[in-house]
């Protein structure tokens, strides 16, 4: 039976080839975007799970809070809570010390890579799961000098002789002195949210920082690795009281865990400091396209075969009265449907093969459809039960329960509810559609606005260089040397990053502050004079620093500082940074100095130009060849064997952002795709309408009718249904937007000029959709299709 | 006794107004019957032929198919009960344009769940039997009217119905193509099949052994 199913299903689909094709072209698209989805979906879910441990690993927080109550979370704890709650905790077996990552530049003999690291304690290879390969990882926790490097960076050295090569030798680490290899460790799996090709021991780390000693620090980040019986609540619990035991203040901050696989998908916290989102928010939000663009193509299935099921009555007629029974019809319409369902599987299947490499390349990841994976299985077979049932379920109801008489005479029964149906499918269709082309507008204007914004300092024409000892020591000659080229502007220190100044601190006093205030962070920049200059942030009040080496003595404060302090004539006015008095010398202009999602931070800014870390160079404007040919030549002259690295702040900038960026360019190419697939629905609607209604036209073209008049007359009955989507999606694609951008701090209005034109596109869309097919009708000589009746 | 109609009331509401197209019909056929209805347009023929074949519904009165009360059942029994006893064959044949003569031919069977060996037996016996072995697998359109109302008759019989029901089964047919399948309604008949068969031409109603007259949906 099935056997016959197939090959009079096959038949038909060769027919009616129009219908078949835009079911399968519709299909495959939709299909090619789910399943590219479904892999980025899976990829973003397996994200740190890999850990054989996963259900024992939870990362250490810190809650901190502000005024009325609300909590801010930090990641950065301090080195003694992880130490004492482990030596005092029974439930907790190890703590793993998690570094912020650097790059820099390693070098073997006169061989030279530049390779992202930071410290480490043995512990964290054997807590996560990452295997050493070759060497001894303890030695890590005991020689200063030790260093563990990933086989990736081994081989970059050693070639296929590192196995037997590597361990023993030593590496110079530029800026940071030598090292011994004492261990090799696989390479971190591309599911890992830590990816370092270099690690030394934290005790060295320690070493060289005594204020990591302090409880109340948040100078690294760090993980727990509990029991397998422990519970994870109570031990959070008892390690917020231990940290509220060592530290001070009337409002304390707290400490609380964190699954560590969660951390990358559940980022956000709310001012409770329970999760809110984060990543995972796009994973939804794609989710929900892919499956919104699924729909739309299904709903073109029950659209197209409910209209064309009128004109195989007939044949469903004779099938009845020869004898079949309605489940045999439904069998035989369902495997129709599974047909072609089928064949859209397998193209979609092609089509995100070819498309694979370029979205790994999009989305920087290294997806594969690994077909051995039960996973993806289940997640195909499941899609293609959807979609085969969704498309094929209705029709084949509707088409076996036709009567066979009225069938016979060729009179499809479509009951009005069918017929309303299809309407109603169509304004659904087209409202996913809007709703989607609104998002990827609205996204698409946000990051613009972003890039776009005055950040009230200038990123533009600016590379910045790592500021090691060497080139802190010859500083002045380099700068000298570097103004003296005709395409550099000016060269300065800052660091860490203005453009995202994380460094922070709560230690600030100043003549009137609350006990309310006590926990308010300052974010800290380390400068050299001309850091304002450079940057073109103007001077509020005062001056900056004058030229010189460090001033222990005064300060530079922003707006938002001076804001909170609620100084009068601040400049002279005496405050306390860490408990030593300082004199207040200028205020700068408020710039942005976190990411748009956070409101610009109060701010001190230091003269401390060795301690800064980074160098920036400004170059000339449309001069960049130049000034970076005049950079590489001068840096190489006074610093010989320092290895130039450079990158562009604005192009750092845009990174940051890298997340919405990707967003808005997935939504656009989803918003394309669905009015691609709803109007191919449209198309073929129109297509069968016309023909549906030739007699009708015929005898109104007889009467006199125009041709702009039958083809206002079919077009109406679209458009009023576009129209009517619309207004419906609208109102919803509004709303979504607007809670979206409740996540940005600095964000755009949504005006009212995105719905017109979203609307009046998706009418012009539409209208030439149809225009085709009524036009073509129109024109038909009324004899011609009078005849055929 | 086959069937038996009494009383038999079809109506349809139009503006207020009954309209009768089934007016106290009172038939008997027996087994081995051969019936012709005839009567002018809009008489009823087409409308008492589908109630027979229970196609269509009827308002009032009483059909009896084989001992079994068709007046009571359900619509899938009385589904059921046509697909097992009733061939159809049909003014405009009615066959499948995107299957071969064989495979339509087939199509009943496969409906009646025979095995592959028992249809392939049955098929190549009816095209035997009307002589179509060389176009089993020719497509309907390749065929002539008269080739395709035998494949018609042929799909009608493949099932061994105990009636066969004809609408107009010569309507689109010449004369000549006409008379060849009343040829082979008056040998079906000798075999046993009873036959009802619904025509507006004289000649074709004489092959009947009796004709029933309709007039406004009335028996005359």
């Amino acid at each position: 039976m099935l056997k016959n199913y197939i090959k009079f299903g096959w038949r038909n689909l060769m027919k009616n080839k129009g219908y078949f094709l835009i079911n399968v072209f519709g299909l495959s698209l939709a299909l090619t975007i789910s399943f590219s989805m479904l892999l980025w979906v899976h990829d973003e879910y397996s994200m740190d799970k890999f850990h054989e441990k996963n259900d024992q690993l939870f990362q250490v927080k810190r809650t901190i809070p502000l005024e009325d109550g609300v909590l801010d979370v930090y990641a950065g704890i301090s080195y003694p809570l992880l130490k004492t709650a482990t030596e005092q905790l029974p439930e907790i077996e190890k703590y793993m010390t998690l570094g912020r990552s650097f790059d820099d530049n390693l070098t073997v003999d006169n061989m030279d890579h530049r390779a992202r690291g930071t410290f480490a304690n043995a512990d964290f290879f054997s807590a996560f799961s990452f295997p050493i390969l070759r060497g001894d990882i303890s030695q890590l926790d005991k020689k200063m000098e030790a260093l563990a490097i990933s086989e990736r960076l081994a081989k970059r050295f050693w070639g296929d002789q590192w196995a037997t090569e590597a361990l023993g030798s030593v590496i110079h680490i530029h800026d940071n002195g030598d090292y011994t290899v004492e261990a090799v460790y696989a390479d971190f799996p591309k599911h890992s949210s830590i990816q370092n090709d270099f690690y030394y021991g934290f005790n060295r780390f320690l070493s060289e920082n005594d204020w990591m000693q302090e409880w109340a620090n948040n100078g690294m980040q760090g993980a727990l690795l509990l029991r397998p019986d422990a519970d994870p609540q109570q031990v959070a619990a008892k390690v917020n009281t231990l940290f509220q035991s060592h530290i001070e203040g009337e409002h304390k901050e707290g400490a609380f865990l964190q699954k560590f696989s969660d951390a990358y998908l559940y980022g956000q916290f709310d001012e409770k400091a329970q999760v809110s989102g984060g990543r995972i928010e796009y994973v939804r939000i794609f989710t929900i396209a892919a499956i919104f663009l699924l729909l739309i193509s299904c709903i073109n299935f029950v659209n197209l075969s409910t209209a064309y099921a009128t004109k195989r009555a007939g044949e469903i007629g004779v099938r009845k009265v020869v004898g079949a029974r309605k489940n045999m019809l439904i069998g035989q319409f369902l495997t129709e449907t599974a047909l072609i369902t089928s064949i859209s599987f397998i193209t979609a299947y092609i089509f995100t093969l070819l498309l694979l490499p370029g979205i790994n390349a999009f989305t920087e990841k290294q997806m594969s459809i690994d077909l051995s994976q039960p996973g993806i299985w289940l997640g195909i077979l499941g899609v293609y039960l959807f979609t085969t049932l969704l498309s094929g379920a209705y029709p084949a109801l509707v088409i076996s329960s036709f009567k066979p008489i009225r069938a016979l005479k060729g009179q499809g029964q479509e009951k009005k509810k069918t017929i309303s149906l299809r309407k109603g499918l169509v304004v659904l269709q087209f409202g996913l559609t809007i709703l989607l082309i609104v998002s990827a507008i609205v996204v698409r204007l946000q990051i613009n606005y972003i890039h776009s914004k005055d950040l009230g300092l200038s990123k533009d024409h600016l590379v910045y260089i790592h500021q090691d000892k060497k080139l802190t020591a010859n500083y002045e000659v380099l700068r000298n040397e570097l103004r003296s080229a005709e395409a550099i502007e000016d060269v300065t220190l800052a660091g860490p990053s203005p453009l995202d100044m994380v460094a922070s601190s709560s230690g600030i006093t100043w003549p009137g502050k609350t006990l309310d205030q006590g926990n308010i962070e300052f974010s800290l920049l380390w400068t050299a004079y001309n850091f304002p200059e450079v940057f073109n942030i103007s001077i509020v009040e005062g001056a900056y620093y004058r030229e010189g080496t460090r001033d222990t003595l005064s300060i530079v404060v922003n707006q938002k500082a001076l804001d909170i302090m609620d100084l009068e004539d601040p400049v002279g006015k005496s405050i306390e940074v860490w408990g030593k008095p300082r004199q207040i010398v200028g205020v700068l202009k408020d710039f942005h100095n976190r990411s748009l999602y956070e409101p610009i931070q109060p701010a001190i800014f230091f003269l401390d130009p060795e301690d800064a870390g980074m160098m920036f160079v400004k170059l000339k404007a449309g001069r960049t060849k130049d000034a970076l040919a005049a950079l590489g030549t001068t840096f190489n002259k006074v610093l010989p064997d320092v290895p130039l690295h450079y990158d562009f702040v604005d192009q750092q900038y845009a990174a940051q952002y890298k997340s919405e960026a990707i967003t808005g360019t997935l939504t656009y190419y989803f918003a394309f795709i669905s009015i691609l697939i709803s109007c191919l629905g449209l198309f073929g609607l129109a297509t069968f309408m016309a023909k549906q209604r030739t007699k009708e036209i015929g005898i109104r073209k007889v009467l006199g009718a125009s041709i702009g008049n039958i083809t206002t007359l079919i077009s109406k009955d679209f458009l009023k249904l576009v129209l009517v989507s619309i207004l419906i999606a609208s109102p919803i694609a509004y709303y979504f937007m607007f809670i979206w951008l409740q996540d940005f701090s600095f964000r755009i209005e949504i005006s009212w000029w995105i719905f017109a034109l979203t609307g009046f596109a998706t009418m012009i869309i539409a209208l030439l959709t149809i225009s085709f097919q009524t036009i073509k009708s129109a024109v038909i000589n009324p004899v011609d299709s009078l005849r055929t009746e | 006794m086959l069937l038996q109609l009494s009383h038999i009331f079809k109506w349809v509401n139009s503006g207020g107004q009954r309209i009768f197209l089934l007016k106290d019909i009172n038939l008997n056929v027996a087994e081995g019957e051969f019936i012709s209805v005839m009567g002018p347009s809009g008489s009823g023929k087409s409308t008492l032929l589908n109630v027979i074949g229970m196609l269509d519904t009827f308002d009032e009165g009483t059909y009896d198919f084989l001992d079994t009360s068709v007046h009571n059942l359900r619509e899938k029994h009385r589904a059921n009960l046509y697909k097992e006893y009733i061939g159809f064959v049909f003014q405009s044949y009615h066959l499948l344009d995107e299957l071969t003569v064989k495979e339509n031919l087939e199509m009943p069977l496969l409906y009646k769940k025979h095995r592959s060996s028992e249809r392939k037996a049955l098929v190549a016996d009816m095209l035997d039997r009307f002589n179509m072995v060389a176009k089993k697998d020719l497509f309907p359109a390749q065929l002539s009217g008269g080739q395709q109302q035998l494949v018609g008759v042929a799909r009608a019989l493949i099932a061994s119905p105990k009636l066969i029901l004809a609408d107009e089964p010569t309507g689109n047919l010449n004369s000549e193509q006409g008379e060849e399948i009343m040829e082979q309604f008056k040998q079906l008949n000798n075999e046993g099949v009873t036959i009802i068969q619904v025509t507006h031409s004289e000649k074709n109603a004489a092959y009947g052994k009796r004709i029933i007259k309709l007039l406004d949906g009335r028996m005359v």
